[in-house]
Formats: C-alpha cells, structure tokens, sequence
C-alpha cells in the first residue's frame, strides 16, 4: 500500500447478518466456527492489490486499491457465501462499499469515509453488497472497468447518515445479467 | 414525511405550494426537522429518506424507494419497493411487482403482493397474501405468510418460528426442515404451490384452507 499519509481507494466492510443473535443462541463455539468460515470465505476472493484491515469480530473492514476489483470480489464472495452454511446455521453476510480517502494510521484506516462505508454495510440486506455514488460514478468515470462488466448496479436513492451533512446515494450492485442469443 | 398520490395531479406540491423539477426533472425536497407533506401525481417515482422521521406514503405511487435509520414506514399501494430501515417498523398495503425489504430489529408486515425479499435479524415477518414468490430470512424473527395456490415460497430462519396458510384443495411441495423444532404440514402433491422451510430450532406449521 502507498505510505502516504491517504490515499484513494475502495473501503469495504462486511459484516456476519445476526451475529450476536446467533452467538446467543447457539454458544460461543459455533461463533468462532462463523467467524472462521467468515475470515476464510473473504480471504478467498482478495486479489493482490487488496487486504484485509482488520477484523472486527463479526466482520471486516478491507481495503482495495481499484474500484472494479472491489465490486468484483464483494460479487464473487456473495455468490460463495449463496446457501452456505457453518454447521447447521447459516452464514448470511452484508457487504457496504464506497470509495474515499481514509487516514492512515500504521496499518489501520480510519476517517468519514471508514465511517461512511460502515453504515452503508449496515443497510445492506444478507447476500447484498451496496455502493456508494462515489464508487459507482467512479467506475462509470474512469477506465475502471476490468471485471465490472460482470455488475450492474441499481439506485436505492440517498441515506442521511448522522453527522455527514450531505445525504449519501446509494446502489444496489448485482451481477450483470447476460443474454446469448443463439441461431 | 407524508406523501400522497392524487389521481389527475400535474404537479408537485410541499405543503400547499408548487415546487418545480431542478434540470434532471427530479423534485428534489430536502427539510430539516418539520413534517413534509408532499402531494404528486399517481405513479409517481418516489425515493425518501429520513434518520428518525417516520415515512407515509397514501394513494399509488410508482417504485418507491425508501430508507430510514429508526423511522416508522408506512406504505400504501406502490409498484415496486425497496424498503431499508435499521429499527423501524415497515408496513405495507399493497405492491403490484416486486417488493424488496431489508430491516434489523423493525417488523415488517405486508398485506398484500406479487413477488417479495424480505430480510430482518429480530423483527418479525408478516405477509397477508402473496401472490407469485417470496423469499424471507430471519434469524429470531417470526414468519407468518398466506400464499396463493401457485406461490413459490422459500422461508429462512435461525431460531424464528414459521406459519404458512395456504388455499383449501392446495396442492403441490412441501421442502419442511427443522433440526430441533416441531414441523407440522401436508399437502396433496401435485403442479402448484411450492413451500421450502428450513430452520434450526423454529417450529413450522403449513396448513391448507
């Protein structure tokens, strides 16, 4: 990653849907085993401009360098994580993601925009992964294209996120659909 | 904010005066801590949202999108939903298409709809009539919905109990799983409804008429 004091880049946080209830009820050692299905689904998809942050316990904040190769793992964890199960329970994950310009501090990130894509995650329904404007329009902007044609996203209108001044637009990203025709 | 769908409305109204578009012919209402009430023509695109404002929508309106941290959200009829909220409560008439909604803690319930994606952690579920498909994921929450004789019907929960009225001389599939809860449910097969349940702990109770 670039040593200077910010950078520009993809924040992304993905977060275990019902975590706590499930620890509740089914004890702290299927937590660890959801954390652990969690910790290595995510690892699987990351791609050598991208890293793991930090973990958070029941998630993750993670870092990537292009915009394109954000949406492209957040996509391909989803389509992972479709119908898996830990045992007997499920592992349901929401996704937020936005493009800004966190701090750095050693090798933790922190700022509005960490904050921002935060609460974006905590929108984000199990199975979902939701853009900010600022990363979609950054896609749509730049030839930041690579893997992206695989996505398409949806407008979910804009979100007051408290001590953000502005309201925040957010997407829904899906995979693209693709129709072949034939004959 | 309270929006109202009128038949034969031309234009944009907040709080009795006119609004016009901005450049992308979009009315774009923006308010601090006052009640809004906006009136728009029936089939109108609608996007609200609020922090801790409730969100009222009455007559038809088109696809409505809406989003609020701790608002209650109360929707009338609508074409197409997508409804998120982290602990208010969602309510809903009726939806022509498909209705997506996504809460933590708040309840939803939905009276009436074609297709639906409903998610919550705690908050329970309820659809009055679903027409076509639905999908719903809870992990305490309870879900209780009535079908129609051709629905396709796929319900997930953790620990949430599972209720499901179906037409009387229904017929079709029952999927029904539960690792530790009591399930209750047949139906004649046959070319019709289709019902998956899976839960670990939740009782499932399916019944027909």
């Amino acid at each position: 990653m670039n040593p200077a004091a910010d950078l520009t880049g993809v924040i992304a946080f993905t977060d275990i849907v019902g975590f706590t209830e499930l620890t509740e009820l089914h004890g702290d050692e299927a937590a660890l085993h959801l954390v652990d299905a969690h910790d290595a689904a995510v690892r699987s998809v990351l791609v050598p401009r991208s890293r793991v942050v930090k973990e958070l316990g029941d998630g993750m904040l993670l870092w990537f360098d292009h915009a394109a190769e954000a949406v492209a793992a957040c996509l391909q964890l989803q389509r992972r994580l479709l119908g898996a199960t830990v045992g007997t329970l499920p592992l349901w994950v929401r996704i937020g993601v936005h493009l800004g310009t966190p701090r750095r501090r050693g090798d933790d990130l922190i700022g509005r925009d960490v904050n921002l894509t935060s609460r974006i995650a905590e929108l984000a329904g199990p199975g979902e992964v939701i853009c900010s404007a600022a990363l979609v329009q950054s896609l749509q902007h730049r030839c930041d294209t690579s893997g992206v044609s695989a996505a398409s996203f949806t407008p979910l209108g804009a979100v007051y996120v408290k001590g953000i001044a502005e309201p925040v637009e957010l997407y829904r990203a899906e995979p693209a659909r693709v129709s072949v025709q034939t004959g | 904010m309270i929006v109202t769908a009128v038949a034969g409305a031309t234009t944009v109204t907040v709080g009795g005066t006119e609004v016009a578009p901005n450049s992308a012919g979009v009315y774009d209402i923006s308010r601090v801590g006052s009640t809004i009430d906006v009136i728009c023509p029936e089939g109108a695109t609608v996007s609200v949202s609020t922090a801790s404002g409730s969100i009222t929508t009455r007559g038809r309106l088109g696809h409505v999108r809406v989003m609020t941290w701790s608002g209650r959200v109360d929707l009338d009829h609508v074409n197409e939903l997508d409804a998120r909220s982290a602990s208010g409560r969602v309510t809903l008439s009726e939806c022509a298409q498909m209705c997506r909604i996504v809460t933590r803690s708040g309840r939803v319930d939905v009276e009436r709809s074609s297709e639906a994606e409903i998610s919550t952690v705690s908050g329970s579920i309820e659809v009055g009539l679903l027409a076509v498909r639905c999908v719903a994921r809870t992990v305490t929450g309870k879900v209780r919905v009535a079908a129609s004789s051709v629905a396709r019907l796929a319900v997930h929960t953790v620990s949430g109990t599972v209720a499901v009225t179906l037409p009387s001389a229904c017929v079709g599939t029952l999927h029904l799983r539960s690792i530790s809860g009591r399930i209750a449910g047949k139906l004649p097969t046959g070319d019709g409804v289709e019902v998956q349940v899976d839960t670990i702990s939740g009782s499932i109770e399916v019944v027909a008429g």
